[in-house]
């Protein structure tokens, strides 16, 4: 008799989840769920030193390759237009473009936006962030939505790598940027070379050649998305495209680098109809643009 | 009743595991979550940065997604594979970069000072553009913060 209490008890002590199956597998669960979660909500300063473990830092080089070589852009982009220096103005046209940025898939680039000082109607975006819109687009927009969907159509381009892809530098591995790095990294003078010769190809691309059609349809599209996201009026673009296809004094370059109005409008309709936002309404932000931008 | 009890613990194990499972990560600020793959259909739901969905369905341009105990459709275009990383810089911070980056592949990728200095070097022997870096640096040298951002588009759309 004892032996068997004793037994019994030390069944009990040795196998305690027979007796509590749910239990065992609510912890398992909540454990699994509670570890997966981590990463999710990982405060923004983990988040900051995570790029720069060891495990990931092919992807930290490739970015700095993409923004290193779109500040060379960059500089050749300021040095054909110049600025436009405008304390006040800088600063609005940067929260603008961040409001938008903030809606696009790449949170590890920094968006910096200025204002080039040339009449030309256009805009333009370098690898890595860097934004710009001339005056003279400015001067032929009515509303901070207007403003808010160019910038985000250049803030497309840089988010899907457009520009990188065109240039078709591959590495060995899969990815353009990839390639990009390790031409950069090469610190011969033949790679020197190949790097004068890509930055170039990527100005020409710019300024002359403009990118594929489909980018800039695609671009179209994913500002339109971004803009309504952060909250402004879906059909900003195509109001602002609507408005410039009739002054072609001003759009010559456009017109050369990129799809014909005709066709960027109706992809707007196409991509309003699609979402159900024709007629949508949401912040066009007169006021505050007028404020703001005072381009004589 | 021994085999059910065996089945029970095999599903809720699969369960936790499948909950584990994060697919995708929001990358944008945030991330309305929409009864159906569309931006005019209603929202159910709102993801802000670096939370998990599951994906259930890829369809064009939009994910089907689980997102705590609701499902609904998630723009690709603020979603990623991985958690979103903060901001790369080649402006600071280089040193430690260098040293890094020299230990791990030192065949791939110089350093970000290196490469400036690089570029400052071909700009001399390359004519075919004119370059203003010092422009660039104006550019560089705007500083806002996220918050700011935030407060200034709430102000602007009620967002």
């Amino acid at each position: 008799m004892k032996n068997s209490q004793e037994s019994g008890v030390r069944s009990q002590e040795f196998k305690p989840f027979n007796q509590l199956p749910i239990a065992y597998c609510l912890i398992i669960s909540l454990f699994t769920i509670h570890f997966s979660l981590f990463a999710a909500y990982a405060s923004d300063d983990f988040r900051k030193r995570k790029p720069q473990t060891e495990e990931t830092f092919g992807e930290v080089d490739d970015i700095k390759a993409e923004v290193i070589f779109g500040r060379e852009l960059a500089a050749r982009i300021v040095g054909k237009y110049g600025l436009y220096e405008d304390k006040n103005l800088t600063r609005y046209i940067n929260l603008v473009g961040k409001s938008v940025s903030q809606y696009a898939n790449r949170p590890e680039i920094e968006f910096r936006f200025a204002v080039l000082n040339t009449d030309m109607v256009n805009a333009f975006a370098a690898p890595g962030g860097y934004v710009f819109v001339t005056n003279g687009a400015l001067k032929a927009m009515e509303d901070e939505a207007e403003l808010a969907a160019v910038l985000a159509h250049e803030v497309a381009h840089v988010a899907e790598r457009h520009i990188v892809k065109e240039l078709n530098i591959k590495g060995s591995e899969e990815s353009p940027t990839t390639g990009l790095a390790r031409m950069m990294g090469g610190g011969t003078d033949v790679m020197r070379g190949v790097f004068t010769e890509m930055v170039d190809r990527a100005v020409e691309i710019l300024f002359e050649k403009g990118l594929k059609k489909q980018d800039e349809m695609d671009s179209d599209s994913i500002a339109t998305m971004a803009i309504t996201n952060a909250g402004y009026d879906p059909t900003a673009l195509k109001r602002y495209l609507t408005k410039i296809s009739g002054g072609e004094k001003y759009t010559m370059t456009i017109v050369e680098t990129h799809p014909s109005f005709n066709d960027r409008i109706k992809g707007l309709d196409a991509v309003l109809a699609e979402n159900q936002l024709t007629d949508k309404k949401q912040s066009i932000v007169k006021e505050r643009f007028n404020e703001n931008v005072k381009i004589k | 009743m021994r085999k059910k009890i065996a089945l029970l613990k095999l599903f809720l194990f699969a369960f936790a595991v499948s909950a584990s499972a994060a697919d995708l990560f929001v990358q944008s600020v945030k991330a309305p979550i929409f009864s159906a793959p569309s931006l005019g259909s209603s929202k159910v739901a709102e993801a802000v940065k670096g939370e998990s969905l599951k994906e259930l369905e890829k369809k064009g341009d939009w994910y089907r997604v689980g997102y705590k105990d609701i499902t609904g459709w998630v723009s690709r275009l603020l979603v990623g594979s991985k958690p979103p990383s903060g901001k790369v810089s080649v402006l600071e911070d280089t040193e430690e970069r260098i040293e890094k980056g020299a230990r791990k592949r030192a065949s791939a990728f110089t350093t970000a000072a290196a490469a400036r200095g690089l570029a400052e070097d071909r700009a001399r022997i390359s004519d075919k553009y004119r370059v203003d870096y010092k422009g660039v640096e104006m550019m560089e040298a705007v500083s806002i913060s996220d918050e700011e951002v935030l407060r200034f588009l709430q102000e602007g759309v009620g967002k």
